[in-house]
Parts: C-alpha cells; structure tokens; sequence
C-alpha cells in the first residue's frame, strides 16, 4: 500500500450555538495518495470550506488527526498550496509579480523568483500577459495566473476550493484540462473541492461525496477512466451511470 | 486626456466665474463701500500690491503646515498599524480617538502656545492636532477593509506580519490614506492660522488680524485667497502624488 501525502482520521469541528454543541464537520477519515487528484462534492455551505480550512491551517478541528507525509498534527499553514473561487490577485501587481509572491515571501532572491515566474508563465502558455495588471484579465485568465501563483508556492499539496465556480462553462471546460495539463506536469497531490459533479468524474481519481451540515463522507467512489482525460468520456456508458449515481446520493440529502 | 480635463474641469470654472462675476456688479452697483466689502478686482489688486509683504507670512505658515501633516502622517500611520494589531485594541482605542475629536482645538492652542512658546512649534502641533484624526481614521479604515480571504491566502504562504504588512495591508490600504490624506491637508492651512491667531510673530493667521485690525478688508480678503489658493494647491499635490502611486487605480 502506499503511503499517502495526505491522511485524515475522524476529523470533528464543532461550535457552540445557543449552548448546544453543532457540529460542521463531523468525523470525516480520509487520504490522499501522492500524485492523486481527490475531489469532494457536497451541497453548497455543507462544511466543505471548513474542512479545506482546517487542512489548510486557517483552522484548528476540535478532535481528529491530520497526517502530512507521514507527520502528525504539525503547523499545517504553508504545507499546501490553496486556491479559491476568487483569484485574490494583487491588484498593484502585475501578473509576472503575482506569480512570485510564494516564491517572495519565502525570502528567495528577486532575480531568481522572476526567473523561476517567467518560466512557468512560458510553460503555461501565459508570456504574453506577465506584464499585465490583474483588472485587465478575464476571469479564467485572473485563475490561471493565480493557479500557477499556487504551484510555485507548493507544487506538491494543492487545496483548491472551487476554482472554477465562478467561471461561465466553455471558459471552465478548457480551464479544467488546463488543470490537469499542470497537475500531470508536477504530479502533485490535489483535493478539489466542487458541486459540479461532472467536474469532479472529469478530473479525479477519487470522489468523497460529503452530506450537508454536518460534513460528512457518505460515499467514496472510484473514477477508473484513463489519463489523459478527455471531455468524451464523460458520455461514456460508465460515466454516466456515475453520474447518475452521484446525482441521485446528492439529491436525497 | 489634456482636453478631457479641460472639458471635466469647465463647468466649475463657469460657476467660478459666474459667482465672481456676480459680486463684482453686486458691489459696484449697490452703494456698499469697497471698505467694507471689497469687489474681486479690487481683492486681486490689493493681492498683487502687496505681494512681497504676504510672502515672508505665506513662507512661515507653509513651513508649519508641512512639518505639521509629514508629523501628523507619521502618528497617524503608527496609530493605524496599532490599531490593526488586534480587534481588542481597536475595540479599546478607537471609542477615545473619536470623542478626542470633540474637544475644540481652538480651546486648547493657548494652552499650547503656554506648554512650546511664540515659534513655530506651538502651531506645529495644532497642524498636527487638526490632520491626525482623517489619516488615522482612513489608514485603520483601509486596513479593516482588506478582503478576509487575502489575510487567508498570505497565512497559507506562511507570511511573517512584516511581509503581510508591506506586501498585502499597506498597498491595500492606500487609496484610503489618499483619501484621508486629501481631507486633512485642505484642513493643515487653517490649522496653521488658528495657532497663530492665538499668538505668532508671523503667519498668515498674524498677518490677517493686523490686517482686520486696520480695517484693511480687501488685505483681509486677499488673505483669505492666499490661504484657499495654498490648500487647493495642496490638495492637487496630494493627488498627483496618488495618481503616481496608485497607477493601478486608474482603471
């Protein structure tokens, strides 16, 4: 078996409301191999921000263990790269700036930083815009750049909370393979967080389907479709029943 | 871009010289004296005559009103990242900045022309005093405005208070400095003057009540356009300096 990059046992959050404890997340156990892409589906506002919060270091659970390379309960702040619906550029930045602040803040000399920044910008197909501010770019452009700002900050862990949530469909369709253009580049280990059930077939390995407050794992099931994706595959026979299936687990909760 | 301002800036200069205009055959037809109120032209003439005697004055209350805002941005910017340390001492220090700003500064200048004497600095601080309470207010203001979600973001990087500061909070907090930093210089001038008025050698805040004191009310006036002239020009400085600044504001 192997080992995982990230491993979750019986994670609980709770809050205290009028003196009764409410529970936001309750008992979730789960893992992420290395190189795996792991989604989560769950209805809106069922917790599932708390959970990639928690993972992130933003918040603390109230009972549950959290794994990280083997390691138990360390300070989880910097340990993944974490990425929202919202691209949070810095608006006096230009692009190619906004890229390297990961690489800024960790105290990596200017020149190199915009070395290391200009390259993924060319990888990526993003050159003609480094110097670029951010209000000049669509929406899908804005997430690109913070996609790739995440990754230079930590290519190994992603934490993506509904990237593509605010993006009209056919910027969302190439955005998606775009992703897994940059996922296969670094093999990194990703737990994205959707309510778009064919993202989550489209893109991962694995789905953990979470019911609504508390959040909770009610079914884990396993994408076995071949790599690269294509969006083809989605009519496929198979995928559609999953579709199905997951559609139905969604809408009895 | 040059006639746009042009054309923004037209309708003002037409009610400028519409109100003018006005006073001006106001006075000269009705039979109020030009003693007791002076027309426009008679202001500019009495301006321009005696310029070289306004300028010793207008040098002595700029000097005053620089040093002034620069302690008053200074402070000001202290307070703010202060403030921002906790939402406890927000909580504590806020509520006493706001009623501070009831007590009359007019009432305390005597004290402090007592406390730092005839020279500039007595008015110094009453510059300060008058310019503190906009930038403090508009900096903590920006600071609390930050979206939660870009705290977030710099905390998953794991960035010291240092870099969150510098990189995230002080750029974002900017545009509101500017716009307290607008308010307060259009204030400092006046300022000045009020420290003078209690008791100076020289200013403009002296030099108007010598002038008042002779009845020499166009001298009064002329005063008056001096001291809105020198805020406008303030003003305008302020704003070229955010618009070098804040390029990414334009948009």
């Amino acid at each position: 078996m192997t080992t995982p990059k990230l491993e979750v046992k019986n994670l609980s959050k709770t809050f205290s409301l009028n003196s009764s404890l409410t529970y936001t997340v309750s008992s979730i156990s789960m893992r992420i191999n290395y190189g795996e892409f792991v989604s989560i589906i769950g209805p809106s506002g069922c917790g599932k921000t708390t959970l990639l919060n928690i993972l992130a270091g933003l918040e603390k659970q109230t009972t549950g263990t959290i794994y990280i390379d083997k390691q138990k309960n360390q300070k989880l702040l910097g340990k993944s790269g974490y990425m929202l619906q919202k691209p949070l550029l810095l608006p006096w930045k230009t692009v190619l700036e906004n890229v390297m602040l990961g690489l800024t803040l960790k105290r990596i000399s200017e020149k190199k930083a915009k070395q290391e920044a200009c390259n993924m910008l060319k990888k990526f197909g993003l050159s003609d815009y480094a110097n670029y501010y951010p209000h000049a770019l669509s929406g899908g452009m804005a997430q690109r750049v913070a996609l790739l700002r995440t990754i230079l900050f930590n290519n190994q862990f992603l934490l993506m909370d509904e990237p593509f949530g605010a993006l009209d469909a056919l910027t969302r369709l190439s955005m998606q393979m775009w992703l897994l253009d940059v996922w296969q580049t670094y093999k990194s280990s990703v737990l994205f967080v959707t309510h778009d059930i064919r993202e989550a077939i489209l893109l991962s390995d694995r789905i953990y389907v979470l019911s609504s407050s508390p959040a909770t794992i009610i079914k884990e099931v396993n994408i076995n479709l071949p790599r690269p994706r294509k969006h083809e595959f989605l009519k496929d026979k198979k995928t559609v029943e999953i579709e199905q299936l997951l559609e139905q687990l969604l809408l009895n909760l | 871009m040059k006639l746009k301002t042009i054309i923004n800036l037209g309708p003002a200069f037409v009610l400028f010289t519409t109100l003018f205009t006005v006073w001006e055959i106001f006075v000269q037809t009705s039979q109020i004296s030009n003693q007791l109120l002076p027309s426009p032209i008679v202001i500019m003439q009495a301006f321009f005559r005696n310029w070289n005697i306004i300028l010793p004055h207008v040098q002595q209350t700029l000097i005053e009103t620089l040093i002034g805002i620069f302690t008053a941005i200074v402070i000001g910017i202290t307070t703010a990242v202060l403030l921002d340390t906790s939402s406890w001492v927000k909580r504590a220090v806020y509520p006493i900045l706001v009623t501070s700003q009831t007590i009359p500064i007019i009432a305390l200048a005597p004290l402090l022309l007592i406390w730092l004497g005839f020279d500039i600095w007595s008015k110094v601080v009453v510059v300060t005093l008058f310019c503190y309470f906009p930038i403090t207010i508009a900096m903590s203001d920006g600071f609390s405005r930050i979206d939660k979600e870009f705290i977030n973001l710099f905390k998953t990087m794991n960035a010291s208070y240092i870099d969150t500061m510098r990189l995230l909070k002080f750029p974002s907090a900017l545009p509101a400095f500017f716009s307290g930093l607008k308010i307060a210089v259009t204030y400092s001038i006046t300022g000045a003057m009020v420290g003078e008025y209690v008791g100076a050698e020289k200013g403009l805040g002296v030099f108007i009540q010598t002038a008042a004191n002779a009845y020499a009310i166009s001298l009064v006036f002329a005063t008056i356009f001096v001291t809105t002239l020198l805020s406008m020009l303030l003003f305008i400085l302020v704003s070229i300096l955010e618009k070098m600044l804040l390029p990414w504001k334009e948009k």
